[in-house]
This record gives C-alpha cells, structure tokens and sequence, in this order.
C-alpha cells in the first residue's frame, strides 16, 4: 500500500495512462497478432512492472514479472497464440487493472492475485514449439561468430521468422560522433522501424576515438536503392545480405527445425476460467488527476497575465474616476474593494497556475536510485543509496532537464568516486559505499545534492589533465577551488580507460552547460580519500521568475536575478585599458568589462568623454559623463562586468516562449510583455558571453 | 482547399484586418479543389503571395525588439495577442526593426509563432490551380531567382507573382 497521498495519486495516474493503452493493445489483439503489437504489450507490462516496483508493491511486482515471462515466450515463438488463448490474456489484462488499483491503496485480496495467477498458469501450459535453436541458418547472413554471441535469442527469432517469411536483408554500417549519437541513432533507428524491422543493433569498429560504430540489421521490402537513399545523410553503408542463401535457409529451418505441435483440441480448454458475467467490472477511472500538456498551462498563463495587466489598467482609471465623479462613500468604498479584489485575485490565478507546472522530484529520485544501484552491480561495487527531500516541487520543464545532468554525476559517483570492496577495506572504510541524493529549497531555488564517500578528486591529477589539455598554462597559479572546477572543461576526464558507464569526458561540461542554461549553478567539493559533493541549484520555476530590468541601446532587456552577482555603478576613471580590452577592479580582482549592446550586436564600445587631465592617470585618458550601471555574471568559474545603458528595477516576470525557432536562437530565453506593448528580451547571460567568445 | 475551410480563413482575415474590399468577393465566390486562394502583398520592391491556408489573420505590426545574432531573414520579436511571435522581413532591403511603423504583420498558422512583415497586404485572388506554374519550370534565365523558397508563380497585371512555400520558409 502507497501511504503517501500524493505518490499514489502519481502511481495511479501514470499506471492509469499504461493500462488504457495496454487494454486497448490486448482487445485489438488476435491469433494472427504481428510481432510490434506483442512488442508493445511486453513493454507495457515491463513498465508496470518497473513502476509497481518503485513503489514498493512486491506482489504486483511479481505477477507482472510472471505475465511478462509469458508474453516473452510468445515474443520468443516459443508459446502459440490462439483464439482462446488471447481471451484469456484479455482476461490477464482486465484483472491485472484491478489488482494494481486495489494493492495500491492496499485493499487487494489474496484470492484476487490467485486469479490473476491461474490464469497466467494456464497460458504457460500452452503447448510449446519445439524449434531446435541452432544458429547455422544466421550463418547465411553472414554474422561472424563473435557477432552471433551477441544475438539476443529474441533477436535470433526474429531474424529466423523473417528467413522463413523469405523477407530481404540489408546490413547498414554507420559511425556517429559521440557528441550527438543519442540523437542521431534514435532518429535513424525510428526510421528504420517505419520501412521494416530493425532486428538487432551490433557494434562495429569505429575510424577513431570520437566515433561509434554500429552494423544493424533490417528487414524491408524496399529495394536497395531505397534503402541506401533513406541512410544516405548519416553517410552509412548499406550491403543486402543472404540474398542467395535465405531462401535454402529459409527451407531447411521449417524442415528441420520444428517439431509438428499437438493438435489444439488436446489442450486445456481455456474457457473455463473466463468469467461468465462482466456486471462488477467498473469504468470508473483510477484517478482523480488530468493530465495536461505543458503548453496550454501556459496559454492559459499568458491569457492570465494579459486580464491581469487590464486589471492594473482599470484600477488605475478607477482611480481617477473615483476623484473626478461625485460618488457617495458607499459607492467608493464598493468600486475600490471590487477593484482590489480583482486585482488579487488575477495575481492569484497567476500563480496557481504557475503551480500547476510543479512536480516533485519522487520519480526522478527513485529511478536515480535504481540506476545507481544498477550501475554498482554492473561494476562490481556495493553501495547504499539514501534519498532524501524527494517532495521538492520544481517545474516539470525543469525536472525534465536536470534528469540527464544528475544521471551524469550519478555515473561519475560510482564509476570514479565509490571504490572497489576491497580498496575500501584497505583505506579503512566500509566494504559497501554510501550514495546520498538529496533535495531541497533555497529560496527560489532548488539545490539538489549528489554526494559519494568514495576516494575523492585529486586536485594535482585534475591539474595535469588540464595542462595536458591546453586548459590551463603550466604556470597558470589557481586556487584549490578554481582546480577542482577544471573538471568541468570541454574534453576533461582523468579515467584511463572509457567504460560503458563514464569516462568520455563530455559529459560534466555538458551537464554543466544544462544547468546554466536554467539559471542555475552546478558546485563541487572534494576531500581526497573522502568523497565528493556536487550541488546543482536550478530555479524551481522558469515560467514566473524574479528578473532584473535593464535598458541598453535604446532597448528593454530582462535578466534572470539568478545570473546577477552584483550591481554596481562603475566611474570612467575606474576602467583600465582600451577599447574593446576594457576591465575593471572588483572584489580584488581584475575581471573584464564589456557592454550589453556589443554583446548583443547592437554596437560597440560606447565613448568615454575626453578631459585634459585624467584624475587618476589610467591611461586612456577618457571619462564618462556619469557613472556607468554595470551587472556582474558569472559564466563558469570567472566573472564579468556587462556595462548596460539603465537600471530600471527588479519585478516578477512571466516568460513567454518564442516558440520553436526562438528555442534554438542562444542567449535568449524567452520574451516578456512590458507596459506599453513592449517587449523585453529573456537574456541568458553566460550564453552571450559565450556566443562572443569572451576569454573571462 | 475545401470551401469551408477557405471561407473560415477569410473570415478570420476580415474580422483581424481591413482588407480590401474584393475580399469580400472571394469569400462569396465557390471554391473547389481545383482554386487555391492567395493573399497578395507588397514587400519592399516586390510582391508575394501566400497562401490563405496558412494565414492566421493580419495585425498592424506591433513595436519590435531586436534579436542578437538572429537567422537570415528574422527582424525582431513582437508581442501579438499575448504570443511572443517572430517577425519576418523577406525585403531585399531587409530594413531594420526601427522602420516598421505602420506596416503589417502577416501571422502565419501553427506552432512556429511566425510573422511576415509587409508593406502593403494588396488584395486576396482565388486562382485555378491549373494557372499556377510549378516553381520547378519558374522563371527564365533573365530573371531574377527569388531568394525565398516558392511553390509556384501566376500572373497577375502582366506581373508573374511567386507564391511562398511557408512550409519550407520555416524550415530555413
């Protein structure tokens, strides 16, 4: 049972999504069902499976493992589908939806999981098909041994039902950077599964290091031609396969390789154990959530924000009419209550439907509690991970952004913070290691907290990896905390050797990236031989943020106060050096200054007026009129002075998107609406630095 | 384009913007498969059409904010009915975000939250689709090649008009 009521109001709105969709699959299924359709319900199931687990709900867990068992032996061609055997499956469906509502607010019986698994029995009782396994029929498709091994044994079932269906293969060899492999191979492969089956991704050998081969296998009845022209823009390689084999293959796999089956009228009758009346079967919904799309949450905000500045505009004129008009005091008292109440309300509406994007971070946490657990068992390690603060709301744009960068530092932790058992005896510590995801507001911010107590980072190694990498100069002096953010340079990793888990060195800089493109910070701290702690602060909300209003050029600008160091107003007499290489003094340090609208390419470097005497000898001789509003950001570990033209003052804001197009334009976030039908550019401060290639 | 789609667009047209008055006409005019409605206008030196299929309505081009470093084409960002939308400038002369009073936005439909700045917005026609040239046999060698991508041209006043792909517009 989910105690938590608002974990289990998730539970069921998520696990209500997967069963409608996986009773609508198990209805529209029939004898003859194609392979994508059982595909698809094995997944359902698997994802129910992995859900009820998260949850604790072990019994559920467990028939769910047993009913996928079951649809693997039909995916494997090793169980027959039948009339009577899909009603029954139907029925498997029906029941396991009722079950998963009941054990989730813990009121399921013990009979009622009976049903489900004598039910589940009499489908694995089925008759069986006796194909021998052998792999001499892949040999016609020209598989080396090694290559072989690694064939699932769904794989090699597929690869032979499509031998016997006399299909044409292709095999296609292609090579993706490793930047943008995610990307590339899932729009390849998404391909690939429109025009026929992709029956199994191998690895290949790759030019170089940056690069990652894969040889994968189709079947299609396109012509070749086809085929070569569908992956001609990923540059891959297409070769037909087994086309002068399959069909001897084919041939010799239905001679040799089936046993006839037993006949279906030896087989249980099935339809015993359907029920004879549907009457207590309920349509009601499981729970009491919608699910809405992120985009119109923010129609509607917008549309709240615009009634809101109408508002503001009608109290304004009922201000001035109260003045002017002769009304009695009771007519006063009731126009200024309606309007203020008015007003309240719309800020109301405003922010309840700003709340209404805030998820926690429960889904998140578990799954990165199940991958850290994973990750030690591939690697050999053992460690507890403790979860802690998963009830912290944040946008679900932002929880959505933030899962790859902690997933990063998640692989780091175990790959190169958590040591071996052994090691850790050895320096004194306790066999298993300890993992600590955490969560929890600061502010306007949520600061979320990955933290090993394994070996730690080595600042002097970090510091020769930098120097090796041109990062840094050989006599370049930086403080410890200075060293330790090197890590987080493009093509930084001191692993030796890359594993399947870690160690390309992208990944930190590109989580780090992540981070600040939210507005937000990723820290860290170590103590060799004790472990490591990164801290990522995001803002809990995008939408509605906390910004600063500045003017350059002759425009409106907003800036994320998240991105704000400092303000502070600088005198001509304080700039050193020369156009376009100007700095400034700040907090000791010598960090340099250049302008908004330069940033922007709105211009350059404005003219500081000359005097016959400069005060202070700086050597440009120049002065400016008036002191100079300058912001201090922070992009990585240096800082910046931007010099703008005003300040005009600190406020809410609702940042609007700029749709599909604006989403790709850097250093912008997004617009917002000002008095006067203005608009306010989002800016996304550390991109324009550095969009500007600005060595900070 | 069915009739009833064709009517409802222009109906949106009329009620965002005042039109031409023979707009009118081509509402109450039957459409069929075969026609294809366009609304002509005035950009810089030259005139385009677009079809009205993909117009969500014409507003009087609203203040614009400059984008940094923004896609060839792209002037500025304004605020229209609440929606952050990008402003087009397709003129040759590509003037800059200040000049833009008094001109007009063409919105187009969808989620790419897209406008076109005009000039002028000329008049709305409904041709035969059989009038309009396919852009593949476009124009001579002594034209000019237009710089935007075109789905097909037809003759209008002794002028060969090129109507926008705004499909392959975006995706530029």
């Amino acid at each position: 049972m989910i105690d938590d009521k608002a974990l289990l109001s998730e539970y069921l709105s998520e696990s209500e999504e997967l069963l409608d969709s996986l009773l609508a699959d198990l209805d529209a299924l029939g004898a003859n069902a194609n392979i994508h359709a059982i595909n698809r319900i094995f997944r359902q199931i698997h994802s129910l499976k992995g859900l009820s687990g998260m949850m604790g709900l072990a019994e559920v867990q467990a028939i769910a493992h047993d009913f996928e068992d079951i649809l693997d032996d039909i995916r494997l061609g090793q169980l027959k589908l039948d009339k009577a055997s899909v009603a029954v499956l139907q029925e498997c469906g029906a029941s396991l939806a009722s079950l998963l509502a009941g054990a989730a607010r813990g009121t399921a019986k013990d009979e009622d999981f009976e049903r489900l698994r004598e039910l589940l029995l009499a489908i694995a009782a089925r008759p069986r098909s006796q194909a021998k396994r052998e792999d001499n029929d892949l040999e016609s498709l020209g598989f080396s041994e090694r290559e072989r091994q690694l064939l699932t044994d769904y794989e090699k079932h597929r690869i032979r039902e499509n031998l016997n269906a006399e299909s044409d293969f292709f095999a296609i060899k292609v090579q993706f950077d490793i930047t943008d492999i995610d990307s590339k191979y899932r729009t390849l492969t998404n391909q690939l599964a429109e025009v026929g089956e992709l029956l199994t991704t191998l690895p290949d050998a790759a030019k170089d290091d940056h690069r990652v081969a894969f040889k994968l296998l189709l079947s299609t009845p396109l012509k070749e031609s086809e085929v070569k022209q569908l992956v001609a823009r990923y540059q891959g390689r297409v070769a037909r396969v087994g086309r002068s084999t399959w069909r001897r293959a084919g041939q010799a796999l239905r001679v040799v390789g089936r046993k006839k089956s037993r006949s279906e009228e030896e087989d249980k009758p099935l339809s015993g154990l359907l029920p004879t009346s549907y009457a207590q079967e309920s349509l009601q919904s499981l729970s009491p959530n919608v699910r809405v799309d992120l985009l119109k949450v923010d129609e509607l905000s917008g549309i709240a924000h615009e009634l809101s500045i109408e508002a503001q505009k009608l109290s304004a004129m009922a201000n001035r009419f109260l003045n002017a008009a002769g009304l009695g005091a009771r007519e006063r008292f009731d126009l200024k209550s309606s309007v203020r109440r008015i007003e309240r309300e719309f800020l109301e509406l405003e922010e309840r439907l700003v709340e209404l994007r805030m998820v926690s971070l429960a889904q998140t946490f578990t799954r990165a509690a199940r991958l850290a657990g994973r990750l030690a068992r591939e690697l050999g390690k053992a460690v507890s991970v403790k979860v802690q603060g998963r009830d912290t709301l944040v946008d679900k744009m932002i929880v959505d952004r933030i899962a790859d960068p902690i997933s990063h530092l998640l692989r780091n932790a175990l790959d190169h913070g958590i040591e071996a058992p052994q090691e850790r005896r050895l320096a004194g510590k306790s066999a298993r290691g300890e993992i600590k995801i955490e969560a929890r507001l600061e502010g306007t911010r949520a600061l979320i907290v990955i933290a090993d107590d394994g070996r730690g980072i080595n600042p002097q190694e970090v510091r020769q990896r930098a120097i090796a990498i041109g990062a840094i100069a050989e006599d370049e002096s930086l403080s410890e905390d200075e060293t330790l953010r090197l890590i987080f340079r493009p093509g930084f990793s001191t692993a030796e050797k890359i594993s399947s888990v870690s160690g390309r060195g992208v990944g930190l800089n590109a989580a780090e990236r992540t981070v600040y493109e939210l507005g937000g910070e990723i820290r860290v701290a170590s103590q060799p031989g004790q472990g490591t702690t990164f801290e990522i602060a995001v803002p809990t909300t995008l939408v509605m943020i906390s910004a600063f209003i500045v003017r350059a050029a002759e425009w409106l600008y907003a800036v994320n106060v998240g991105q704000i160091v400092e303000l502070i107003y600088v005198n001509a007499d304080e700039i050193f050096g020369r156009d376009g290489k100007r700095s400034i003094q700040w907090r000791g340090l010598a960090i340099p200054l250049v302008e908004l609208k330069y940033l922007l390419g709105l211009g350059g470097a404005r003219v500081l007026h000359q005097t016959p005497s400069p005060p202070h000898g700086n050597g440009n001789g120049y002065l400016a009129a008036t002191p100079m509003p300058v912001v201090i950001s922070r992009a990585s570990d240096r800082y910046a002075a931007i010099a703008v033209e005003q300040f005009v003052e600190q406020r809410e804001i609702i940042v609007k998107s700029l749709g599909p197009l604006g989403a790709k334009m850097k250093g912008i976030i997004g617009a917002v609406d000002l008095a006067g039908g203005e608009v306010a550019l989002v800016l996304d401060l550390q991109s324009l630095l550095l969009l500007r290639s600005l060595r900070l | 384009m069915t009739k009833r789609k064709a009517s409802s667009t222009i109906q949106a047209l009329l009620r965002l913007a005042s039109l031409p008055g023979k707009l009118n006409a081509a509402d109450d005019e039957p459409h069929t498969a075969d026609q294809l409605s366009v609304l002509m206008l005035d950009i810089g030196e030259e005139v385009f059409a677009v079809s009205v299929e993909t117009i969500e309505g014409v507003v009087d081009c609203p203040k614009l904010a400059p984008l940094p470093f923004p896609p060839e084409g792209i002037i500025g960002v304004a605020s229209v009915r609440g929606r952050m939308t990008l402003v087009m400038n397709l003129s040759a002369s590509n003037s800059s975000s200040q000049s833009v009073n008094r001109q007009r936005l063409v919105l187009l439909k969808g989620e790419s939250q897209m406008g076109l700045l005009a000039d002028r917005i000329e008049d709305v026609v409904t041709l035969a689709r059989d009038a309009v040239e396919s852009s593949g046999k476009r124009l001579g060698n002594k034209e000019p090649q237009p710089r935007w991508p075109v789905s097909g041209l037809f003759k209008n006043k002794e002028r060969r008009i090129p109507i926008l792909d705004c499909e392959r517009l975006l995706e530029t």
